[in-house]
């Protein structure tokens, strides 16, 4: 989508946008906006949805710039742990966006997601909503240090939730749940 | 799971919904002047679809960073201005002008508005215009007695490249100096792409009029229509689009 390589990390970018450079800001969504919603289909499984959801994560990143937490200068996975709490109530989250987006134009190819995952994702959606964090999180490719960092837990503690959450889902769904969803691109 | 496009339509709108909301509060009307230059100026790629020159990564468009807050002033008239010196590093001043009530407004470099309802107040005209530092007087032209309000800030354009694509021909956002072979604009349906500039000037019926006269005749025998011409991806053959000159 973007033209020039800029080699600003995620944070000195959202910096220059709160210090007054609006279009810098442009500059995450041309970034990350198609993993955002790559992770926001697979839990919501519905177009409309999850690009709605996808405008509003980037939305409320601007709302919540000084308390975005960070991974090695990425908000990315500020970016995907909102996603996943964002699908969880997309009426309540959408809420003060609502007039802003329905505004916007679509264009007429609507094609839904295809695929047999629907199972997992009403599983995942069982689990406290840490757990779907995390989960969600190591299902993009980040590692558990990189995940726990990510929610603010310890890596030990993060461990300990992925492990006994991949458990509860192995028992729901009769299966191994992970090695069945592969990301699209590995984390950055 | 196949992947599937984000609507590009929506992208480019909630693009530019995030740039509308990262900007200052004391400079949303520099935002909005950024969007409405191409109405002075008579860049009238922009005028259809409007909204281009906010894409901070189209090739070509100034990086604007603003050197002073904003200032308005109003008054009666052909007025020159003290604005007062510019901050250092300033190479341009964005203004926005609007009349408060009916007659015609001219900025220093002769663009100039004709207001004739009460509603443009609500409507200003914008333009960036090159300002050296050491410029202290804004030279307003304006019907006796018409009121106007100017908002003022000063900032510093740095200008980027055009690209080029396979073909060698280039692309970007057009200015007043310098032109690509594929202008950067925004389609009908919503999608930024390209219009060439070639097939841009061969749909003006008035682009060859013969004296002054006969341009003023040609256009006011084609005003209010309108001309549609593709829009391309930067490859310059790939449609994504029209777009609509005129009306």
């Amino acid at each position: 989508m973007g033209v020039s390589a800029d080699e600003r990390t995620d944070l000195e970018v959202l910096a220059a946008a709160v210090a007054g450079d609006s279009r810098a800001f442009a500059l995450l969504w041309d970034r990350h906006r198609d993993r955002v919603f790559g992770h926001a289909l697979r839990i919501t499984r519905v177009r409309a949805d999850a690009e709605d959801a996808t405008a509003i994560v980037f939305l409320e990143a601007w709302r919540k710039q000084s308390r975005i937490r960070d991974v090695d200068g990425s908000i990315l996975p500020w970016l995907l742990v909102t996603t996943t709490n964002v699908c969880r109530n997309l009426q309540r989250a959408g809420r003060r966006y609502r007039a802003a987006l329905d505004a916007l134009p679509h264009v007429s190819d609507r094609r839904e997601p295809t695929g047999t995952d629907l199972d997992l994702q009403a599983a995942l959606r069982t689990l406290p909503a840490i757990d779907q964090q995390l989960l969600g999180l190591t299902l993009e490719g980040y590692s558990t240090a990189q995940a726990a960092q990510a929610v603010g837990l310890s890596p030990g503690a993060a461990r300990t939730r992925i492990t006994r959450a991949r458990q509860r889902l192995r028992t729901q769904l009769g299966r191994a749940p992970i090695a069945d969803i592969a990301s699209q691109e590995g984390p950055r | 799971m196949t992947p599937l496009d984000y609507d590009p339509a929506y992208s480019a709108g909630v693009r530019n919904l995030l740039i509308e909301t990262a900007t200052p509060r004391t400079s949303k009307r520099r935002h909005r002047i950024w969007i409405g230059i191409s109405l002075v100026v008579g860049l009238s790629v922009l005028g259809a679809g409007g909204a281009v020159a906010a894409n901070y990564l189209l090739p070509g468009a100034d990086i604007v960073t603003d050197t002073s807050t904003s200032h308005t002033i109003a008054g009666v008239g052909p007025s020159d201005i003290s604005i007062g010196s510019a901050p250092a590093g300033t190479n341009s001043l964005e203004t926005s002008l609007a009349c408060l009530s009916t007659g015609t407004l001219t900025w220093p470099d002769g663009s100039s508005m004709n207001c004739t309802s009460t509603d443009d107040a609500n409507h200003p005209g914008s333009a960036s215009i090159p300002w050296s530092h050491t410029r202290t007087v804004f030279k307003l032209g304006a019907t006796a007695g018409t009121r106007w309000r100017l908002t003022y800030t000063f900032s510093r354009h740095q200008p980027t490249s055009f690209a080029t694509n396979a073909a060698g021909q280039t692309y970007g956002i057009d200015g007043s100096n310098r032109h690509p072979d594929l202008i950067a604009a925004l389609a009908t349906n919503g999608r930024q792409g390209y219009i060439n500039a070639k097939e841009q000037a061969a749909a003006d019926p008035c682009r060859s009029p013969k004296n002054p006269a006969a341009a003023v005749k040609c256009t006011d025998d084609n005003s209010g229509k309108t001309f549609t011409i593709p829009v391309y991806e930067s490859d310059g053959t790939t449609k994504i689009g029209v777009f609509t000159i005129g009306g």
